[in-house]
């Protein structure tokens, strides 16, 4: 009987419930779009994550593994069907008309052993003796290269062969300092450009057979080689590496598609209170002839569960529309994943039952006595009982705040941002109500019955208020980080951004390069010392290396699993750069002196550090080629990494490194676009092993990655911004139902229909306005706090956008509510009469 | 009673089409109401009173005739036209009311005067609700009164603007015999001393004798 009436009551109320699941199933949308996305791209990268590695199992790392570790890993190794390995550095690529960096991969006739590298003539690429390299397009592009010419790399001269049309490898790769180049690992040792300390990945690749369980192999690896500079990684692994560079985007687009359904549930919310404020008499009259309030509170109950399920099956075959269009866009193939639909199944139900919990509360104390009142019942209870119902809802969206952020940290912050702006956009409103009620505005009879309009219906007010009041703090909050984030790349406070960013520069190198930057009138600057060296005990505990990475569950968890398996880059500076200031602790007490029998000072970058628990006093032991070096912490730095100049996460003290194997690195400062060239070019025919990054052209990359990023955020807050919209229209539909008899009694009473839409447009582009002047606000503080202590960079501001923004949605809103309005009033006002026939 | 002529109907006809069925609910209908006169239009339900009040306030258009105002066939007007001369000319009190929820009384009396946009719109419905005896309930909101008293409210905003016409739909039909008679003698005193044509819709005899004319709306036709 139940569900019987529930359906009786979604059929008779057609206009409710039609509002109430397009409202929830455009929040839906957003979130199972997102979802859907997300598992299709993780399952793509786990369906070829044998071709994202090249091979079943891969061991890499900065040198040559020893004779002892080759012995470790044998018996494992014996199993492997087939093997190859291969030499991956950056270098400089010099022609007769240039030079630039590249990220040359030497391999051996097997490489690679799944996947293939398809030449742009055809075939695949195959090795010989000869002196030849196979490069990808960017770099025929940038350096204008055509298959037969020649080019140098180090002292050896090479010629291009083919240009590679499909790299199964390189198409799954995020983002990369320089374009790729293949050559022979023969014609590599010829180049001479393998030094020691060059920067250089050393990797091997194994492939086994079907019944061989790769998994338990790297596990067995992992133990045996202990070095955390040693990378052990199965094809699963990388699979899911590649899926998480997507991943991170995904968390925040995530968020972005939370504050969606948060609106579409403050609209579905609204919409059922309100519904069910004009269903009090019909429920009281049930109670009143036996019907226990329980039950009938169970009849509503079945008619949002039913709304909730039909929000989602609207939301399921809207994204199913969705998704090959943006699959055909993205030249992806995705689909609609089971774990998606049924989390949204679970979210749509669970958010339907949520958000009708505290008014159903209500019919269960409902006293049939409301039957003898003349006035409307409000379906608010107590502001207590109230404001306590609320919490099943809120706790409900925390934890899905921080499931979809994969971040305890991410999710709360996201959480507590989320209520703390609607929880100050809603205390604006009984303020602003107040100072509206005092204000004189008489005069205008617009102005007076708008206002007055507001001021009686506060719930109404709130409701439209805090929809647009959070889509303002969402649309401004995005553009505005991505400025701040621009900003901090393109003019990074605290120092200079460099033209040229040099390393592997071998330690008889520095002298010679700074006389003949001299000579060019170029100075060498930020010379850092890099010694490669291995972190092996805290305290004289030993360090242990994570392996558990299939217990990661947050990306907390991910980032201290990679910080902790690294090799470590040492260096040594005193003073400190530019851009890195001490922010606790005591600056280095000077020169190191061997005589002393003092453990060597080591400064820690601040976030490294609390990742990696580490405390001021600790004392770090470090093997360094087999020498160990014992270091105290006396400070945590703050690095701006974005300065593009040589930093570190662990520094020494001036004079304890200077025995220890390194190469340098150093930057060369701002140069014009033609002496920038002519340098650099000069500079590799003297000096061919040391790499040049070129940081504008770096930075111009990144940016476009980083607009890719935030095009994708907009986009999806776009979304959200569109479900705010379809919350104001559905509240203003709403009104304009309930206030149908106002506006024809104000026809009757000889107002002009301009009279009322002028009241119309005041009332709601002023909500519109001081809304999203509100929200600007907070978005704009949000910005600030987000920029000072999660990103920790430099905040900047312009003005433009938040007024841009401010007149838009004011403008929309007024646009949308008063669509909403229309019909009402271009109806007649015979109803009126009506009552009396 | 004066002899001036404020309204007369001519020939006026509404036609209605339902489910591709015309129905005829008003047949020529004719009559003229002087100043300080009151008619009393009985009928039973489904006769079509609200159907010629509507007609008669210009807030429908009939199919054929006219309703002359003042002189003014109000239907040669457009529709601004209309809203202004109903604003200036014409009072109307409901059977339930309509109050505006989010005014106060004073307010809502007020209203029709600065839609008008007539000065001391203010003092003036402060002065209508004197004289509807609620100048103890100027600041209430409409949830605030009783029935009576709303229904006084409704009076006063229809006399406030002070117009040639009233049109009463059941004035006490919504309130017990008791304040339906406090609240009919309230109107017909404000009848009498504005000397305003008042033509009341009812189906109660007993208030309709109250009238200086009763005309019957039956079949389509007042007899």
């Amino acid at each position: 009987m139940k569900i019987k009436l529930a359906f009786r009551e979604i059929a008779q109320n057609r206009k409710f419930s039609v509002a109430y699941i397009l409202n929830l199933s455009l929040g839906l949308f957003g979130f199972l779009l997102l979802n859907s996305l997300n598992e299709s791209v993780q399952k793509n990268f786990q369906t070829h994550s044998r071709s994202i590695l090249t091979a079943d199992l891969a061991i890499a790392c900065r040198r040559p593994l020893d004779l002892q570790e080759e012995e470790k890993i044998a018996p494992i190794l014996k199993k492997a069907i087939a093997s190859t390995q291969t030499i991956e550095l950056y270098s400089m690529v010099v022609t007769p008309r240039g030079s630039r960096l590249a990220e040359l991969i030497a391999i051996e006739d097997q490489y690679p052993l799944y996947g293939e590298i398809q030449l742009k003539k055809g075939g695949t690429l195959h090795l010989n003796q000869q002196p030849l390299v196979w490069i990808s397009t960017e770099l025929a592009a940038q350096m204008n290269l055509r298959i037969g010419d020649t080019l140098q790399l180090g002292a050896l001269p090479l010629r291009v062969e083919d240009q590679i049309g499909q790299d199964s490898r390189a198409s799954w790769n995020g983002f990369s300092l320089a374009p790729k180049l293949y050559l022979g690992v023969s014609q590599l040792h010829q180049t001479g450009l393998l030094r020691p300390g060059s920067t250089v990945w050393y990797r091997k690749f194994f492939k086994f057979s079907s019944e061989e369980d790769v998994e338990k192999a790297t596990k067995f690896l992992k133990q045996k080689l202990t070095d955390p500079g040693i990378q052990i990684i199965s094809h699963r692994t990388a699979g899911e590496q590649m899926g998480r560079i997507f991943a991170y985007l995904s968390d925040y687009l995530g968020l972005v598609a939370l504050v969606g359904l948060f609106l579409a549930s403050l609209g579905s919310s609204y919409l059922f209170q309100s519904f069910l404020s004009h269903r009090l008499k019909e429920i009281a009259t049930l109670i009143s002839l036996g019907l226990p309030p329980l039950k009938a509170a169970q009849i509503y109950l079945a008619q949002v569960t039913i709304l909730g399920l039909a929000s989602v099956l609207v939301a399921f075959f809207a994204t199913a529309i969705a998704l090959p269009i943006i699959g055909k866009i993205l030249s992806f193939q995705l689909e609609l994943p089971l774990l998606s639909l049924l989390s949204t199944f679970l979210v749509g139900v669970g958010a339907s039952l949520l958000i009708s919990l505290p008014f159903l509360f209500r019919i269960r104390s409902l006293s049939p006595t409301i039957l003898f009142q003349d006035t409307e019942t409000q379906i608010m209870g107590e502001r207590l009982e109230s404001i306590l119902s609320c919490f099943p809802a809120l706790f409900c969206f925390y934890l899905l705040a921080v499931w979809q952020a994969h971040s305890w940290k991410i999710g709360s912050l996201f959480f507590f941002g989320l209520c703390f702006s609607s929880l100050f956009l809603a205390a604006l409103v009984p303020v602003g109500l107040r100072i509206l009620r005092r204000l004189p505005l008489s005069k205008t009879l617009s102005l007076k019955l708008a206002s007055r309009y507001l001021v009686q219906n506060p719930r109404s007010t709130l409701a439209l208020f805090l929809s647009v009041g959070i889509g303002a703090v969402l649309t401004i909050l995005i553009p505005q980080m991505h400025q701040n984030i621009k900003s901090e790349i393109l003019a990074p406070s605290g120092a200079q951004t460099p033209s040229l960013f040099l390393f592997d520069i071998q330690e008889d190198q520095v002298n010679p390069l700074s006389e003949f930057l001299k000579s060019e009138g170029a100075s060498l600057l930020q010379i850092s010392p890099l010694v490669r060296a291995r972190l092996e005990a805290m305290n004289g505990n030993p360090f242990q290396k994570k392996s558990k990475e299939d217990a990661l569950s947050t990306r907390e968890d991910e980032q201290e699993n990679r910080m902790r398996n690294r090799g470590f880059n040492l260096s040594s500076r005193d003073p400190l750069s530019e851009s890195e200031v001490i922010t606790s602790g005591k600056p280095f007490s000077g020169k190191y002196l061997k005589s002393t029998s003092k453990i060597p000072e080591i400064s820690v970058e601040r976030t490294y550090a609390k990742t990696l628990g580490m405390h001021l006093g600790d004392v770090l032991q470090f093997d360094v080629q087999g020498t160990p070096i014992l270091g105290k912490i006396v400070n945590f730095r703050k690095v701006r990494w974005t300065s593009f100049q040589p930093n570190f996460f662990i520094q020494f003290q001036s004079g304890v490194l200077d025995d220890a194997p390194k190469t340098y690195l150093a930057t060369i400062g701002k140069l014009n676009i033609p002496d920038r060239a002519r340098i650099q070019n000069k500079m590799i025919q003297q000096f061919s092993n040391i790499s040049v990054v070129d940081v504008s052209s770096l930075i111009q990359r990144m940016l476009e990655l980083f607009e890719q990023l935030s095009g994708a955020l907009q986009l999806m807050a776009l979304l959200s911004v569109i479900t705010g919209n379809m919350v104001l229209f559905s509240i203003s539909r709403h009104q304009a139902q309930t206030r149908q008899r106002e506006v024809q009694l104000l026809k009757v009473l000889g107002a002009k229909i301009r009279l009322i839409e002028q009241t119309h447009w005041i009332e709601f582009g002023g909500i519109g306005l001081l809304a999203s002047l509100f929200g600007a606000a907070v978005s704009i503080a949000f910005s600030w706090l987000i920029s000072a202590f999660l990103f920790d960079s430099s905040w900047s501001f312009s003005w433009l956008l938040p007024v841009k923004i401010i007149f838009g949605m004011t403008l929309i809103t007024s646009i949308t509510t008063s669509w909403a309005m229309r019909k009402t009033l271009n109806e007649k006002p015979l109803s009126l009469l009506n009552q009396g026939e | 009673m004066k002899n001036t002529l404020i309204a007369e109907v001519k020939n006026l006809s509404k036609t209605y089409s339902q489910a591709g069925t015309s129905i005829e609910v008003l047949k020529g209908l004719e009559f003229k109401i002087n100043a300080g006169e009151t008619i009393a239009i009985l009928g039973q339900s489904g006769s079509g009173k609200s159907t010629f009040l509507s007609l008669l306030a210009g807030l429908d258009r009939p199919t054929q005739g006219t309703v002359l105002l003042k002189g003014q066939n109000i239907f040669d007007l457009n529709e601004k036209e209309l809203a202004q001369f109903r604003a200036q000319n014409l009072g109307i009190i409901f059977q339930q009311f309509h109050l505006i929820s989010y005014l106060t009384a004073l307010e809502n009396v007020s209203l029709p005067l600065e839609i008008a946009g007539i000065s001391n719109a203010e003092k003036k419905a402060t002065q209508a609700l004197q004289d509807v005896g609620l100048d103890h309930r100027l600041y209430h909101l409409p949830q605030q009164l009783s029935g009576g008293e709303k229904q006084r409210v409704a009076i006063a905003r229809a006399f406030v603007v002070q117009p040639k016409l009233l049109l009463a739909d059941e004035p006490s039909g919504s309130l017990d015999p008791k304040t339906g008679r406090e609240v009919l003698e309230t109107l017909f005193q404000q009848v009498q001393l504005s000397q305003m044509a008042l033509i009341l819709v009812t189906h109660n005899a007993g208030l309709a004798q109250k009238c200086h004319r009763q005309l019957r709306l039956k079949d389509g036709r007042l007899t």
